[in-house]
């Protein structure tokens, strides 16, 4: 609305100026319309010129700080002469055209509106602006951002096999604790216990405390021998007897498994019972140590 | 067969022991160089000492030396001594008007190379030339060396100006680097009191050539599950990867360890295990001889040695990502 005001004015003031100089400006217009700072504008101005009246170009196009003029033209039609002035503006609002010499006929006040993409407020310093986006441009990457976000989670609810599988391996791998898994492995090995080799059933046990220990401590027990155990043992247990005898376990199960030697069914059960036992002292001890530490 | 492997274990074991405490009587402490020493014999490799002067490396290998009733000959390396001073070379008789064949000390049972990087690379090639093939060609005859053949190479690993470093590719026929460390004080008191009148302490020659075979033998026969083997590989293969950002000591590592060093930690084991009195072998008996096999075979990268990191350090950052069967 604003603009078409202005719009209006100028073509008024323009017809309004050169009334008395023996031309008439019939028609100003302006490609594009409506322009922006920086924009290449061609102004189009059509004149009826009176007979005694002759358009020249002026010999050095006229040079000012805020506008660049690139170009002007003259057409001669029937008495109408057609006026084409090509530029650019570099500051926003509405500001006088540089006066044109045009041999006997001057052009001077020709008032141009130059429009700003951001909003001029009035008064104080305006504070640094965002950056700028076209339009619709922010409902654009709305839809690409929830697509990334929502797409994946939208895949796994679709895919039923690889839901149920992610399910299974969150079920046996996170929402299980190390006592648990370990009491659950123990349970299998009891069952097992006759119907499976006994370096087998080693083999599961030693790796079961391995990986409970790691758990349940800071120390990789992964990668430590049985030598290493042994000293880790008693800074994880801090129980001499516990760690001793469970160190003897890991020492008789690195003798069935890499030495083919076999043990009685009452020695695996008895390893067995001394894994539950000392898991629930260590289950006990890490408690007492989170009340304590809470409580400080 | 079982029983009967038992009891060769516990015959090896018993007599790998007298040899020690024979040792034990010249040689306080170092029980690491001594065990080392005496594995690679079984193993039938040569051995390389580093440490710095006075930590009796030279009366160590000369006390293995009269242990084993084998010939024995020290050559001290330096950097005019000659490949012809060390394997021999052709004398022309005037008498008789012809060439005759003056061996050099290489031809001996065991052979002290003491401060081997002294002497200039044609030496060495030389010496680990007849390392590798047991073998060496004066003139133009091949002339088998005497078995057992052990080299016990010495180096300080200080004063590097005007030494001859030995290249990786002859470093790798070492089966172990021992690092021969200063004793703890209550040894240094024991040496103190041992050596400080001059009295030479004689040792028996227990360990005859037929027993060192038949140490070998029943070190062969030593048992070594499909786990271990694995684990072995494991820890070989573990040090050859490049670049990985899972393992952290990777970009430390210029070139891993080559396959006869998996062949070597595969025979300490076995032998550790026979030390131990045991018929088979275990994952402590691999770590346990891992840093004296690969200390050698492992470049290292230059970020390593900014970082100042030896190789041992990384081979304990190898072992900390290998699971233990």
């Amino acid at each position: 609305m604003r603009n078409s005001i202005l719009f209006i004015f100028l073509i008024l003031s323009l017809t309004a100026v050169y009334a008395d100089t023996g031309i008439r400006v019939k028609d100003t217009v302006f490609i594009p319309k409506e322009y922006y700072v920086g924009d290449k504008v061609e102004l189009r101005i059509k004149l009826d010129v009176e007979s005694n009246y002759r358009l020249q170009l002026p010999s050095a196009l006229p040079s000012s700080s805020w506008i660049d003029i690139n170009s002007i033209e003259i057409t001669d039609n029937n008495k109408v002469s057609e006026l084409r002035i090509v530029f650019t503006s570099f500051i926003p609002g509405t500001r006088s055209f540089p006066t044109l010499f045009l041999g006997e006929v001057i052009l001077n006040s020709v008032k141009i509106h130059t429009s700003s993409l951001i909003e001029i407020r009035e008064g104080g310093f305006i504070g640094i602006e965002d950056q700028l986006l076209l339009p619709g441009t922010k409902l654009g990457l709305s839809i690409i951002v929830g697509i990334l976000f929502i797409g994946p989670i939208l895949i796994i609810l679709l895919l039923g096999p690889f839901r149920r599988k992610i399910a299974k391996v969150l079920k046996n791998n996170i929402g299980r604790s190390p006592i648990s898994k370990l009491n659950k492995l123990l349970r299998e090995l009891d069952d097992q216990r006759t119907g499976i080799s006994c370096r087998r059933f080693y083999i599961r046990l030693s790796a079961a405390v391995r990986e409970y220990m790691s758990k349940r401590s800071d120390l990789d027990f992964i990668t430590m021998t049985t030598s290493d155990i042994e000293i880790a043992l008693i800074q994880v247990l801090g129980h001499r007897e516990y760690s001793s005898m469970l160190t003897d376990m890991m020492k008789l199960s690195d003798t069935i498994k890499f030495g083919k030697v076999t043990t009685a069914d009452k020695k695996k059960m008895d390893d067995i019972e001394l894994i539950k036992n000392i898991s629930k002292f260590l289950e006990e001890k890490i408690k007492s140590n989170d009340k304590s530490r809470s409580s400080v | 067969m079982s029983n009967s492997l038992e009891e060769r274990v516990q015959e090896a074991s018993e007599s790998i022991k007298l040899c020690r405490n024979e040792i034990g009587k010249r040689i306080i402490g170092q029980n690491s160089m001594v065990e080392g020493m005496l594995m690679a014999i079984i193993a039938g490799g040569h051995v390389l000492l580093e440490g710095v002067p006075g930590l009796a490396k030279t009366l160590a290998v000369k006390t293995l030396a009269e242990v084993i009733d084998a010939d024995f000959k020290r050559v001290q390396f330096t950097p005019d001594l000659l490949p012809a001073d060390l394997v021999g070379t052709l004398v022309f008789r005037q008498q008789t008007g012809e060439f005759i064949i003056r061996k050099g000390p290489v031809f001996s049972n065991v052979i002290l190379a003491d401060e081997i990087n002294r002497a200039p690379a044609k030496v060495q090639s030389a010496l680990l030339e007849a390392m590798e093939e047991k073998q060496v060609t004066i003139g133009d005859k091949t002339h088998k060396l005497p078995s057992p053949f052990f080299v016990l190479a010495t180096q300080n690993p200080k004063e590097q100006e005007g030494t001859y470093p030995l290249p990786e590719a002859q470093l790798d026929r070492f089966i172990m680097k021992l690092l021969v460390d200063y004793p703890s004080p209550e040894e240094e008191l024991k040496i103190l009191r041992m050596m400080g009148v001059e009295k030479e302490q004689k040792v028996s020659r227990l360990l005859t050539p037929e027993l060192v075979k038949k140490l070998q033998k029943t070190a062969s026969s030593i048992l070594v599950d499909k786990r271990i083997e694995e684990y072995i590989v494991a820890i070989i293969t573990a040090s050859r990867q490049k670049e990985d950002a899972s393992r952290s000591y990777t970009r430390f590592i210029d070139f891993g360890a080559s396959t006869r060093a998996t062949i070597y930690l595969y025979r300490c084991s076995k032998i550790k295990a026979l030390f131990e009195g045991r018929t088979f072998v275990i994952p402590d008996d691999v770590k346990s001889v891992v840093y004296n096999v690969l200390r050698h075979r492992i470049v290292l990268s230059y970020e390593a040695e900014s970082d100042e990191l030896t190789a041992d350090d990384i081979i304990s950052q190898i072992l900390k990502v290998v699971p233990v069967p």
